[in-house]
């Protein structure tokens, strides 16, 4: 199993961040995402995808939680075919799923 | 890709057929001592707490346990354990990435994890013949984080090591990743352009940190809010009392009030984590009370005066 490829050859340091911190407005959100606002906007409008959190703004925020999901709902449509009446169902029991192990955790914990 | 064993049973100190209070209460011993919020040599109990935390991730489910009791001496077949394994680290790529860091081992990754799973058109693009243009994989991997850094925020080095291409030798990359204070369960903390190599010119994939609150020994997470135990003599339940705690912040005094009853619950505001809004959690202390085993001749003697004076059953419902 000791393959001479497990040892590094060279080691890069990288700094990872970019001038883009969260949280992101919209255009910005769809510009991380390499989507169009306007399809960012539909999955805001069909429940696909909430807002990173309620904020006191009108305006929706998005965060680095939400550029996965919009890359995992643009995966699951053009690799695998799925619909978005399907990814609906699949993003709530998603939701739902994390939801509910948050609450097993914590109740497993007491 | 070497992975080794871990004996979670041997790391918690407890036999196989241990139940899970029995685990729990081992887990909290040793956390209690190695825990990084409260242990006092913080170099050399990191690296023990990551063990705990990870053998009490899988043996305090009982569904990861299963599957880890299934795996036994045979664990490296890949044939051997019915479903058992999600499947190697990019498995669906053929590409295989290992993290350094992040506060959980690739065995506990590889069967227990999530994976470093993530997705994009890597493959599609690579099995097409003709030229055009894909987006590189995103990457996944969860990272362990202390409800103090959680609290506070603080910077990790995390490596990943890159599989090379084509027989090219694979390389180390490390980042020193900024984890904000307020970090919830399942935040993801993004690095840009750092996931899969994109294709015919295509954009690199992003990299995702997930993170991870590591279990403390005192207090459990429901939200933005702390739940603790607090252990009071009978009389401390009946006559109140000032009761010194730790918090995340430090050290708090509680006034538990008179009469107070056993599991009710006492909230000391904005001593949780942080919340969306910019506000704080809360710290709910769960009242247990805790009855002497053994007690004295003296004490035997007022609690019988006790029995006599007082008219309290709590048998008869009012």
């Amino acid at each position: 199993m000791n393959k001479n490829s497990s040892s590094p050859r060279w080691f890069v340091i990288v700094s990872p961040a970019g001038p883009e911190v969260p949280p992101y407005t919209l255009a910005m959100a769809a510009q991380l995402a390499a989507v169009h606002p306007d399809l960012l906007r539909h999955y805001c409008r069909i429940g696909l995808l909430g807002p990173a959190h309620t904020s006191p703004e009108p305006a929706p925020v998005f965060d680095d939680n939400s550029l996965y999901a919009v890359r995992r709902i643009q995966h699951f449509r053009q690799d695998h075919g799925v619909s978005l009446h399907a990814l609906r169902l699949v993003c709530g029991l998603l939701r739902e799923i994390e939801q509910l192990r948050g609450e097993v955790r914590f109740l497993r914990d007491r | 890709m070497a992975i080794q064993f871990k004996d979670y049973y041997e790391t918690l100190a407890v036999s196989r057929t241990a139940t899970p209070e029995e685990i729990k209460a081992a887990f909290r011993q040793l956390a209690r001592k190695y825990h990084p919020d409260v242990a006092k040599d913080q170099a050399t109990a990191e690296e023990k707490f990551k063990e705990i935390n990870e053998a009490n991730e899988v043996l305090s489910d009982p569904e990861k346990r299963r599957r880890y009791d299934e795996l036994g001496p045979n664990w490296q077949d890949p044939m051997a354990p019915a479903g058992a394994r999600h499947g190697p680290p990019g498995a669906e790529t053929g590409e295989e990435f290992e993290f350094g860091g992040t506060g959980f081992s690739d065995f506990f990754e590889n069967f227990f994890g999530g994976g470093h799973g993530g997705f994009g058109s890597a493959r599609r693009a690579a099995g097409e013949g003709h030229v055009f243009t894909a987006r590189g994989r995103d990457i996944e991997a969860d990272l362990l984080v202390t409800l103090g850094e959680a609290l506070r925020g603080s910077l990790r080095q995390v490596t990943l090591r890159r599989p090379g291409h084509n027989g090219s030798a694979g390389r180390n990359d490390t980042y020193n990743v900024r984890i904000p204070p307020g970090a919830a369960e399942g935040l993801r903390i993004r690095l840009a352009g750092q996931g899969g190599p994109g294709h015919g010119g295509g954009a690199p994939g992003d990299l995702y940190l997930r993170v991870r609150l590591a279990r403390h020994p005192d207090f459990t997470v429901q939200g933005a809010d702390l739940h603790f135990d607090l252990e009071l003599a009978p009389w401390e339940a009946v006559l109140g009392v000032s009761a010194k705690i730790t918090t995340l912040d430090g050290s708090a005094t509680l006034k538990v009030p008179p009469g107070t009853t056993a599991d009710s619950s006492l909230r000391m505001r904005g001593l949780g984590l942080p919340r969306d809004d910019g506000g704080r959690g809360d710290l709910y202390a769960r009242v247990r009370v805790q009855v002497p085993a053994a007690v004295s001749k003296e004490e035997q003697a007022l609690w019988a005066q006790l029995a006599q004076a007082s008219t309290f059953n709590p048998r008869i419902k009012s």
